[in-house]
């Protein structure tokens, strides 16, 4: 049994305004926090139901998750030490770095937060979308505190948004963060509606979202120095090597070891789904956990079978697949035995890493043996 | 490569995902121009449970389903 790591909002405010954010209020309360009792619950349940030889990971998120300032972050981590029974505990925050004083960062540093932030290129490139509310670029305050993160020695990483404004500014992207030595990961941008997909000017084509991630892929595997990671492409490789299914996408089905916990108490299968009432699988305060893991919505999510999906079954990339996010599937067709609206992206970047892996090592074999 | 290569399963994952299979038992790892992967095939590529003792991949992380909303630093 793996452990649940719980994706945690302390609140669905945000500071920013970006203009692919597909987070909500709190039905018209957007300064409501996780109350102390949820919060409590949370980490008791969590740490009562895994398994205390192995780590458990809290996840924080939001919103922007710093909001909820370090009394709340000190709360919970009192409840991870009186409930732990022993536990290794381990700490990650996704926040978009722009409120990080002193304070914050002492708090974070103190207690070996894993910080991963957003950046979606050079300064203009992010500055386009990633906004405060007053309409101001926040590319210089975030890339700042990236580095005084860095510089205070915790481990950072960053998420990249691909959309269509920064899909041609890969060499730019890699270049970005290979100067300031930090990973990174690339998230198309997420539509929780078909209709919002299909509409929206941020949209890219699977095969446009394929294309540019062979691109990437290219600078940084051709990279003779590489000296950073690029997480979507580590776990690609694991996945190729070791079947080792690191990423939610390509896990087929990802909730044997993911929750999200909204900041009332509602847990969801993971924040894609977030705010769809039909997806609520119970409350951590009210539920027991059991129930919310028994719930039907998370027993359809696991039935998800892509061998009997008919598009998969005979695809030669279904081992590294897994179908794909199955709610991008579900977007599409409202049916999670679906494959994943950027399937033939999907499958343009698996063949790409497959066929460049294969011809390494057919060159390195045959050097030898010319030797 | 050092003791810790996973070799047996690279070489299963080859024959399996590569076409006709490469050898991994005989290669010239200065005649590969990934950074990437020499830096795999010099150091070892050896998840434990506890993570991976290479350099080149993350050090710290359990093997386990890790949520895309997030970067694993």
């Amino acid at each position: 049994m793996q452990n649940i790591s719980p994706i945690v909002k302390s609140t669905n405010d945000c500071n920013l305004r970006c203009s692919y954010c597909y987070v909500s209020d709190d039905n018209g309360n957007p300064r409501f926090f996780m109350p102390d009792g949820v919060l409590s619950s949370t980490v008791s349940k969590i740490l009562d139901y895994n398994n205390p030889s192995q780590p458990t990971e809290f996840i924080w998120h939001g919103g922007e998750p710093l909001l909820a300032g370090t009394d709340f972050f000190n709360g919970a981590l009192s409840y991870q030490e009186q409930y732990s029974r022993g536990h290794d505990i381990e700490n990650s925050i996704q926040t978009n770095l722009t409120i990080l004083d002193e304070k914050i960062l002492s708090f974070l540093s103190r207690n070996n937060f894993r910080v991963g932030t957003s950046i979606d290129g050079l300064a203009q490139t992010h500055d386009a979308n990633r906004k405060t509310k007053a309409g101001r670029g926040t590319f210089d305050t975030v890339y700042t505190n990236l580095k005084r993160v860095k510089d205070a020695g915790l481990k950072v990483g960053a998420i990249v948004t691909l959309n269509r404004q920064n899909l041609g500014e890969m060499q730019n992207i890699y270049s970005l963060f290979r100067d300031l030595g930090v990973n990174f990961r690339i998230n198309p941008v997420f539509y929780a509606t078909r209709e919002e997909r299909y509409t929206s000017d941020f949209s890219m084509t699977p095969r446009e979202y394929g294309l540019a991630m062979n691109e990437l892929f290219d600078l940084w595997f051709f990279d003779k120095d590489h000296k950073i990671e690029i997480d979507t492409f580590v776990n690609i490789l694991d996945n190729l090597l070791h079947k080792n299914l690191g990423d939610c996408h390509y896990s087929g089905s990802c909730q044997s070891g993911i929750l999200l916990i909204d900041p009332n108490g509602d847990v969801y299968p993971c924040d894609k789904f977030d705010k769809k009432p039909e997806f609520v699988m119970g409350n951590i305060a009210t539920d027991t956990l059991k129930r919310i893991l028994d719930s039907p919505i998370r027993k359809s999510l696991m039935s998800r079978n892509v061998g009997e999906i008919d598009d998969c079954k005979s695809c030669e990339q279904l081992d590294l697949c897994n179908g794909g996010c199955m709610y991008d599937g579900f977007v599409e067709t409202e049916d999670f035995n679906a494959k994943s609206y950027f399937c033939e992206g999907d499958f343009l970047m698996f063949d790409h890493i497959k066929k460049r892996v294969s011809e390494q090592l057919e060159r390195a074999r045959i050097k030898k043996s010319n030797d | 490569m050092n003791k810790m290569t996973t070799q047996p399963q690279l070489e299963e994952v080859a024959r399996e995902s590569f076409t006709g299979g490469v050898d991994l038992t005989n290669l010239d790892i200065e005649a590969v121009e990934s950074g990437v992967l020499k830096d795999m095939l010099k150091s070892g590529y050896a998840p434990t449970e506890e993570g991976y003792s290479s350099s080149w991949s993350r050090t710290s992380y359990t093997r386990k389903v890790r949520p895309c909303r997030l970067i694993w630093p």
